[in-house]
C-alpha cells in the first residue's frame, strides 16, 4: 500500500516539476552545451555562412558575392526550416535593391514570400521583369504567389512565359498547380503524370521532380483519389524524406485518412516548425497520447511569442489550432477570415468553412462560397463543407 | 536527482517530456523596470539568442556546431561591448550609461540566450518617466530580427517593439493608471466566479447545511441564525483563505499543474461536497473541506489568470483584484442564499428536495463533468 501511495505522490511531483518555470542562471560546467547551431551539410553549414559572411563584408557593394550569400541563406533556411537565415539574406539584398539587378530583385521577392508580404512580393518581381524579360525564376515565382492568392487566369498566364524556355516539368507543373484548382484538376494531373512518367531517368533536379510529385498527390487527394496521392506521396518521400511542405501536405492526407498513428511516426523529431509541430499535436490529440497537452502549451508559447512580433503570419495555423485543439471555432473563424484575405490555398478556405459551421455563422461565408463556384475549385472536402452550408441556408 | 527525476518520469508516464524547440525568427527581450533600492537606477534584462550573437560576432570557437558555456564565456565582455553600442537611452537630451554588466543564460522557445543583466543610469537624479530608447541591434545583419520591449511600471506592462523601420520609441510612463487595471481585473474575477458553475455548486454543495447542525445521525435545524452566519462565515472564510493561497502560488509559477488534472479535480471535489450531504462523512467541520478543497479551486482560478496574457513579474495588482473580484462574486451568492435558507430550514422542501435531491443533482452534474475533463471529451453543454 505504501508503495502505492509514493508511487502516485512522486508521479504528481514530477507533473509538476515538468512544467516549473526555467529561471535565468549561471551554468557551471564549462562543457555544458548551450546551444546547438544547424549543422546543415558539409558544403552549408552555420559555419560556411558566417565565412561568407566575413567575406562578403570585406567587399559588400559586390553583386555577385551578394547574390551567393543570400542564396546560400535561403537554401540553408529552407534545409533547416529555420527563417532566422532569411532574414540575414534579406539584410544583405535590401542595401543592393538600388543597383536595379533582377536576380537581387527575384532573391528579395523570394523573401518576402516567405513573409507572406505577398502583394510586394510580386511588385518587385514586376521590377525584375521589367529588366529583364526573360526571367525564368521570376515567372515562376510570380506563378506560385498568384496561385496562393488564388488568381488562377493570371497565374497561369505567368506560366505561359516559361514554356518556351524552361525545361517541360517546370513549366507544366507551374500550369498544372493553378489549372487543377481552376476547374481542370483531370486534365492537369494526366497532362503532369505523363510528364514526370517520361522525365523518370532524365536528369532533371529532385526539387523539382519533389514538386511535381506533391502536386500530383494534392489533385488526386482533392479528387477523392486516394490510392494514386498515396502512391505520389511515397514517390516524393523517396525523393526527401524531409521536406517541410510535403510533409505536411502528406499529414493533412493522413489526417482525412484517419491515421493519426502514422503522422505522429513521421512527425514526432520534426517539432521544430510550427505547421508540422501543429499536425503532431492534432494527431497526439487524436490518439490520446499521454502528455500532449504540454505540447499544446509548447505551441501557445510560440503562437503568443510569434504574435508579440507585431506579425499575424501564422493565422492559418492559430485558426486550426483554435478549431481542431482548443474547441474554440469562435477564435477560430476570426482568424480563418483574417487569413483568408491574405491566401487563398485550399487549406486555408477548408478552415475557413470548418470553422464558420462550427461557429454556427454560415453567414460569415458568402465571399468564400463566390469564390468557389467562381473558380471551380475541385475538391471533395471544400466541396462537401459548401453544400453543407448551402443545405443550412435555405 | 534532475536524471533521477527524468527517469522516473519515463517510468510513470510512459513517455520523455522533451521540450521541442522551435525555429522563428530572431528576438531579443529587454525588459525594464525599476530599480528594487536605488531610485536613480533602471533596472535591465536583455535576452538575447546565442545563435544571433554567433552569426553577428563568432562563439563557435572551435567551429563544432555548438556552443558551450567555457566558449560563451570567454565572449563575455565583447558581446556586452558588441550589444550595449546598439542601444541608447536619451532623457533630455543626454543619454545615458550602464552599470553593473553581468551574464546569465536561460532558454526560450528557439534555444538558450544570453541573458544580459544591467542599470541604466540617466544624469537626472531621479528615474526619468519620459525617455527616448534607440535599438539597432542586428538590423544591420538580419532584417527579420525584432526586439521586443517590455517595461514593468506600477503592476502593469508597457510593451512595444523595435524593427529596422521602427528603431525609435518615445515613452511617456506618466500614462499609465494602475487603477484602471484594477477595476478591470475585479471584473474578470466576478465574471469567472459567476460563469465558473463548478465553483458556485461547490459552495451550495458546502452551504446547503448550514442552516443544520448534525446531531445523533440527523439534521436538525440551527436555533438562531447567528449560528448559520458562523457555519457560513467559515466555509467561505476558508474557501476564500486557500484558493488565495494557491492562487498565488501558481500565479507566481512555483508550482504549476497542468489542467486537466486540475479542472477534473475540481469536478471531483464538486462530487464529494455533494455526496457529503446525503452520506455525511465530515460531520463537523465542513470549513476544513472548504479548506482542502480550495487549495484545488485556487489553481483553476490562476490557469484563468494566466490565459489572461500576464507574466509573473506583473502579477501583483492583477492577483490581489482579481481575488477580490472573486470575493465579491462569492458574496453576491451567499447573501442571496443565507436568508432564504433559514427561512426555509424546517420546510420539507428544503429538507428533502432542496438538500438531498438538490446534492444528488449537483454530485451528478460534477461526476459527469470529471468524466469529461479527465478523459478529454466534450459533451456537457456548460
Amino acid at each position: 500500500m505504501l508503495n502505492v501511495k509514493y508511487i502516485l505522490l512522486t508521479g504528481l511531483f514530477i507533473f509538476c516539476l515538468q512544467v516549473v518555470h526555467a529561471k535565468p542562471y549561471i551554468p557551471s560546467d564549462n562543457t555544458q552545451v548551450l546551444e546547438k547551431l544547424p549543422s546543415g551539410s558539409k558544403n552549408l553549414n552555420s559555419t560556411k555562412i558566417r565565412k561568407l559572411l566575413t567575406e562578403l563584408r570585406s567587399n559588400p557593394k559586390d553583386i555577385k558575392e551578394t547574390i551567393s550569400f543570400a542564396k546560400n541563406c535561403i537554401e540553408l533556411a529552407r534545409s533547416e526550416s529555420d527563417p532566422r537565415y532569411l532574414g540575414y539574406a534579406e539584410a544583405v539584398l535590401k542595401p543592393m535593391l538600388k543597383k536595379n539587378n533582377p536576380e537581387i530583385f527575384v532573391l528579395y521577392a523570394t523573401i518576402k514570400q516567405s513573409n507572406h508580404s505577398f502583394n510586394e512580393a510580386l511588385s518587385i518581381l514586376d521590377d525584375a521583369l521589367k529588366i529583364d524579360p526573360a526571367n525564368e525564376q521570376a515567372w515562376l515565382t510570380k506563378a506560385q504567389i498568384l496561385t496562393t492568392l488564388g488568381k488562377y487566369p493570371e497565374a497561369k498566364q505567368s506560366c505561359l512565359h516559361l514554356l518556351t524556355k524552361s525545361n517541360q516539368l517546370v513549366s507544366i507543373a507551374c500550369i498544372s498547380s493553378a489549372a487543377s484548382l481552376n476547374g481542370s484538376a483531370d486534365k492537369s494531373y494526366k497532362l503532369l503524370e505523363q510528364i514526370t512518367d517520361t522525365l523518370k531517368n532524365t536528369p532533371v533536379s529532385n526539387n523539382e521532380k519533389l514538386w511535381a510529385h506533391v502536386l500530383l498527390s494534392e489533385i488526386a487527394a482533392r479528387k477523392g483519389n486516394k490510392v494514386n496521392a498515396k502512391r505520389h506521396y511515397k514517390d516524393a518521400l523517396s525523393l526527401n524524406p524531409n521536406d517541410n511542405y510535403l510533409l505536411a501536405s502528406y499529414s493533412d492526407f493522413l489526417l482525412d485518412e484517419n491515421k493519426p498513428g502514422e503522422i505522429i511516426n513521421l512527425l514526432k523529431d520534426k517539432t521544430k516548425s510550427d505547421s508540422l509541430f501543429l499536425r503532431l499535436i492534432i494527431a497526439e490529440k487524436k490518439m490520446n497520447i499521454p502528455n500532449f497537452e504540454s505540447h499544446i502549451n509548447e505551441l501557445k508559447t510560440r503562437f503568443l511569442e510569434n504574435s508579440k512580433r507585431g506579425e499575424n503570419i501564422h493565422e492559418r495555423e492559430e485558426a486550426i489550432f483554435n478549431l481542431d485543439i482548443l474547441n474554440n471555432p469562435a477564435v477560430a473563424l476570426e482568424l480563418a477570415q483574417k487569413n483568408w484575405e491574405k491566401q487563398k490555398e485550399p487549406i486555408d478556405t477548408r478552415i475557413f468553412l470548418r470553422s464558420a459551421i462550427a461557429a454556427n455563422k454560415k453567414n460569415t461565408t458568402k465571399r468564400v462560397i463566390e469564390f468557389i463556384n467562381q473558380t471551380m475549385i475541385e475538391d471533395i472536402y471544400i466541396n462537401d463543407l459548401a453544400e453543407e452550408i448551402k443545405g443550412i441556408s435555405k | 536527482m534532475k536524471f533521477i527525476i527524468i527517469f522516473l518520469s519515463v517510468i510513470l508516464t510512459g513517455i520523455l517530456y522533451n521540450p521541442a524547440f522551435a525555429h522563428k525568427p530572431s528576438d531579443s527581450y529587454l525588459t525594464l523596470k525599476k530599480h528594487e533600492t536605488d531610485p536613480s537606477l533602471i533596472d535591465a534584462r536583455w535576452d538575447i539568442s546565442l545563435k544571433d550573437l554567433n552569426f553577428a560576432i563568432g562563439l563557435d570557437d572551435n567551429d563544432d556546431n555548438s556552443i558551450t558555456w567555457g566558449e560563451l564565456k570567454k565572449h563575455h565582455s565583447q558581446i556586452s561591448d558588441y550589444v550595449l553600442s546598439f542601444l541608447r537611452f536619451k532623457t533630455e537630451n543626454s543619454y545615458c550609461s550602464y552599470e553593473n554588466v553581468e551574464h546569465l543564460v536561460d532558454s526560450h522557445s528557439d534555444g538558450t540566450y544570453d541573458v544580459i543583466h544591467f542599470y541604466i543610469k540617466c544624469p537626472s537624479a531621479k528615474r526619468p518617466v519620459k525617455f527616448d530608447v534607440e535599438y539597432n541591434l542586428f538590423f544591420d545583419l538580419d532584417s527579420s530580427h525584432r526586439g521586443l520591449l517590455n517595461i514593468e511600471h506600477k503592476g502593469k506592462t508597457l510593451t512595444a517593439v523595435f524593427s529596422p523601420e521602427k528603431s525609435i520609441q518615445h515613452l511617456d510612463l506618466g500614462k499609465f493608471n494602475p487603477w484602471n487595471q484594477f477595476l478591470e481585473f475585479t471584473k474578470e474575477g466576478i465574471w469567472h466566479i459567476w460563469i465558473g458553475f463548478d465553483h458556485i455548486l461547490f459552495l451550495l454543495a458546502l452551504l446547503l447545511p448550514s442552516v443544520f447542525t448534525r446531531t445523533e445521525n440527523k439534521w436538525n435545524s440551527v436555533n438562531n441564525f447567528k449560528t448559520a452566519f458562523w457555519n457560513v462565515f467559515k466555509i467561505v472564510t476558508a474557501f476564500t483563505i486557500a484558493h488565495s493561497i494557491t492562487l498565488s502560488i501558481a500565479a507566481l509559477e512555483i508550482i504549476k499543474l497542468p489542467s486537466r488534472l486540475v479542472e477534473s479535480a475540481i469536478a471531483a471535489s464538486v462530487v464529494l461536497a455533494a455526496l457529503n450531504n446525503i452520506f455525511p462523512i465530515f460531520k463537523k467541520g465542513r470549513w476544513l473541506i472548504a479548506f482542502l478543497f480550495g487549495l484545488i479551486h485556487g489553481f483553476g482560478f490562476a490557469n484563468v489568470l494566466m490565459d489572461l496574457g500576464l507574466s509573473k513579474e506583473t502579477l501583483l495588482v492583477p492577483l490581489i483584484s482579481f481575488n477580490v473580484g472573486v470575493e465579491l462574486g462569492q458574496l453576491v451568492i451567499v447573501t442571496g442564499f443565507l436568508p432564504v435558507a433559514y427561512i426555509l430550514r424546517d420546510n420539507f422542501i428544503y429538507r428533502k428536495v432542496i438538500m438531498l435531491l438538490g446534492s444528488l443533482i449537483i454530485a451528478l452534474i460534477a461526476l459527469l463533468w470529471f468524466i469529461e475533463r479527465f478523459f478529454n471529451l466534450s459533451f456537457m453543454p456548460f
